[in-house]
């Protein structure tokens, strides 16, 4: 998943600490803590989110986001943040272009801003302290006892997915070089250039799905593949409980 | 020996209306080293996916180990564990040792028996040391030795490789090349298609040559390189050792 959000994945060799926890009782703890971050305000999200993100950063978690997805992630908040700003409506502070600040917008920008930062963060941790083929065995296992779900089919699009994002990237850029190499660059029409780039690489890609598909048949593919090992150990169940509790207890506050 | 694979009358005729395949026939036996020849478009790749029927006969019949391919596909798979030309398209795991379990968990196999089959196909390939490595980061003999790692994870009785050696530096030749030959000798039958003879010959048992989706001289190879230019191969050039003395391996 590395290459595809700037986020890396644990090596095996260092996996330690939280990259040893059970990928379901994290992406349990994903899911409730985020939800439980909706309904609250400003000083409350900062005093729910301040331990799991100190957590995460004392084992390292959070080394793994790597620079330009740090830079891209912040843009975005940013713009959120000046969105709601600009936008609510409320005791004026002061202008800019033309549009009045006020204090709500700027609190409401603030914690919009930072349940989205924390949502960023959890997510972080749970992609740099967990092998892809984890997440993949894990939300397999969540999906498996609903009726009509095909959890196998999911689980291997997931890991399709991881697969092919980055060879997709990988064709799009020879494209762009093979082009560039015979003055594609030189063209001056960006909607053009986006067009003589983006059909070629379109097929491209749609034969290279079709050769997987075709090397996963030649390789017996079915639904019902040997699943992956999976236990819940003492530790996991504290974990659960004290990060389940956590998220409880802060909605009293 | 007993015959592995029988092909009886294979035809096969594409969606748009052109012939792949036309009446060919071949019997490979066990155990045996096959090369199978020819210029682009000559049926190749076609003949080789009938044998674990990614591709269903027009007419003809192909039989592996006496299963009939196209009516039990599955069966024909596990028999038969095919190297396709392009090794990137082939990877399907997050690191090389989750690729190479692909295939023993589709057969549904329990983990001990999985690891051991890891283990054993990493080591045979010497791929141990990039068990964690993620496939894309590996070079191009690398990825090619993981895809055979792939496919000898599934302990297929036939290995199948189509231009195994295309766009190998001398060392991935080499590497691919001693792991093709030891298979041959632990009794496995190895069907290799290639445009450059040079590389194989000396290990071949059988030449096979295909020209229009026919075949149209096969033989030992001494024998069936005769044939060679006229199917639009070139013809290797051998010294006073003959056809042994073109092997790759030391």
């Amino acid at each position: 998943m590395a290459f595809v959000n700037g986020l890396r994945p644990p090596a095996p060799s260092a996996r330690k600490g939280l990259s040893l926890l059970d990928p379901r009782v994290k992406l349990v703890l994903l899911a409730a803590w985020s939800i439980a971050g909706i309904p609250l305000g400003l000083p409350a999200l900062i005093g729910f989110g301040f331990p799991p993100v100190v957590i995460g950063w004392r084992e390292g978690a959070l080394r793994g986001i790597e620079k330009r997805s740090s830079l891209s992630f912040a843009a975005l908040l940013f713009f959120v943040f000046a969105a709601r700003a600009l936008s609510l409506a409320g005791e004026p502070l002061f202008t800019v272009f033309g549009f009045s600040v006020s204090k709500e917008g700027i609190l409401s920008g603030a914690e919009v801003a930072l349940r989205l930062l924390l949502v960023f963060l959890l997510g972080a941790m749970l992609v740099t302290t967990t092998p892809a083929a984890e997440v993949k065995a894990a939300v397999e296992w969540f999906l498996r006892p609903l009726p009509g779900v095909p959890a196998a089919r999911v689980g291997t699009l997931l890991g399709l997915m991881v697969r092919l994002v980055p060879l997709a990237f990988a064709e799009i850029e020879s494209l762009r070089e093979a082009q560039a190499a015979r003055g594609g660059g030189r063209r001056g029409n960006p909607v053009r250039r986006i067009r003589c780039l983006a059909l070629p690489a379109l097929a491209r890609i749609v034969l290279r799905a079709e050769s997987l598909a075709l090397a996963m048949e030649a390789r017996c593919y079915r639904d019902e593949r040997s699943p992956r090992p999976m236990r819940l150990r003492p530790r996991d169940r504290r974990v659960l409980v004290a990060g389940l509790a956590w998220a409880g207890a802060v909605q009293f506050f | 020996m007993a015959a592995m694979i029988e092909i009886d009358r294979l035809s096969h005729r594409f969606a748009d209306g052109t012939w792949g395949l036309r009446e060919v026939s071949l019997t490979v036996e066990e155990g045996e080293f096959v090369v199978v020849a020819g210029e682009n478009g000559s049926g190749k790749t076609t003949l080789l996916r009938h044998l674990n029927a990614l591709l269903r006969p027009t007419a003809g019949r192909v039989r592996v180990c006496g299963v009939d391919a196209a009516r039990e596909p599955l069966k024909a798979r596990l028999l038969v564990g095919m190297l396709f030309q392009d090794a990137e398209s082939q990877i399907v795991g997050e690191t090389v040792r989750e690729d190479v379990a692909f295939g023993p968990e589709n057969l549904g196999l329990p983990r001990p028996e999985i690891d051991r089959r890891v283990a054993e196909a990493l080591a045979r390939t010497g791929l141990v040391h990039l068990a964690d490595r993620r496939p894309h980061l590996l070079s191009g003999g690398e990825k090619r030795r993981l895809t055979l790692a792939g496919v000898l994870a599934m302990e297929p009785r036939v290995v199948v490789g189509d231009e195994p050696f295309a766009s190998l530096d001398y060392a991935g030749v080499r590497g691919v090349l001693e792991v093709l030959v030891s298979l041959q000798r632990q009794g496995r039958t190895v069907i290799v298609t290639t445009h450059d003879l040079d590389k194989v010959l000396a290990h071949a048992d059988r030449l096979v040559l295909m020209k229009g989706g026919r075949i149209l001289c096969e033989g030992r190879p001494g024998q069936a390189l005769a044939c060679v230019e006229a199917c639009g191969v070139k013809r290797p050039a051998t010294d006073a050792r003959g056809i042994r003395g073109l092997t790759w391996l030391s």
